[in-house]
């Protein structure tokens, strides 16, 4: 099972990557972690935040029935969702649908918070009152299953 | 006709309020101000700025729109504050889009509104001032 630490300005929670719904889309983040990035609060799409940098994830699309692995069209709070057309990865800490000017969009559910969303979703929260923070991804080794990499 | 004077960082631009499509909001806007207060994004609506402010709230629900335009200024019952729309934009929550109270128009200043929505959301909440002009 891949696992990942997910740390915003401070508190590190534990995601587990779907594997078996979007294996190469997983497959391809996993080998470009660790990954940093600032984040900022979602402007349409509610209790959520997103990444600035394009991720490194080259995917064939075309293979794809709608575009991508995984197609989700809702989230639950600790949801980790990736849009490949514009390589970028949002997770959702409340009430939320990923969503732009043109509406509702699929997105590919890439995995899920498994902590206590607590204390992250208060730090992600404050996004909209702070401005852009740091998010760091990163593996954990699956042998201790606790050691960021 | 009311006009008054938006303020942020060192920019000051004129609106109207529209009284005579929404008399009743208009006129506790006016009563209220000057009114001072944290300015952030809307989380669900685009590119909309939202000024943390509390204005009286009237029953009356006046010359509510279900689309927003450039310069909109529009009051949200329950939520109250007042908006500014800078961008592409709709007035919409978890429960989709819901018509708003069109209460004013800005008479310029949308670059410099764009520019702040920008700001905000790089480096977080900044101050807006509204005062009779």
């Amino acid at each position: 099972m891949k696992t990942i630490a997910i740390e915003l300005d401070g508190v590190s929670v534990r995601a587990v990557l779907y594997e078996d719904r979007a294996p190469i889309t997983v497959g391809k983040l996993w080998e470009c972690l660790p990954f940093e990035d600032r984040v900022t609060h979602a402007k349409w799409s509610g209790g959520m935040f997103h990444t600035n940098t394009e991720l490194p994830i080259d995917l064939d699309v075309a293979r794809f029935p709608f575009g991508m692995e995984n197609p989700v069209g809702f989230q639950t709070p600790g949801d980790i969702v990736y849009l490949p057309a514009i390589r970028e990865l949002a997770i959702a800490y409340g009430e939320a649908r990923f969503s732009w000017v043109t509406g509702a969009m699929l997105v590919t559910g890439l995995g899920r918070i498994e902590d206590d969303l607590a204390a992250f979703a208060g730090k992600a929260e404050r996004l909209q009152w702070d401005g852009a923070k740091t998010l760091v991804l990163r593996r954990i080794d699956a042998r201790t299953d606790a050691t960021p990499r | 006709m009311k006009r008054i004077v938006v303020e942020f960082d060192d920019f000051a631009g004129e609106a109207v309020l529209l009284e005579e499509q929404a008399p009743i909001i208009c006129n506790n806007i006016w009563n209220a101000l000057p009114l001072e207060g944290p300015v952030t994004n809307t989380t669900w609506s685009g590119d909309m700025l939202r000024l943390w402010v509390t204005i009286p709230e009237p029953v009356e629900r006046e010359n509510l729109s279900q689309l927003q335009n450039l310069g909109d200024i529009i009051f949200v019952h329950k939520w109250n504050g007042l908006r500014f729309v800078y961008g592409q934009a709709r007035m919409q929550g978890p429960s989709g889009a819901h018509p708003t109270p069109l209460v004013g128009r800005m008479l310029g200043g949308l670059a410099e509104l764009a520019a702040l929505g920008k700001r905000v959301e790089w480096e977080g909440a900044r101050t807006m001032r509204v005062r009779r002009a």
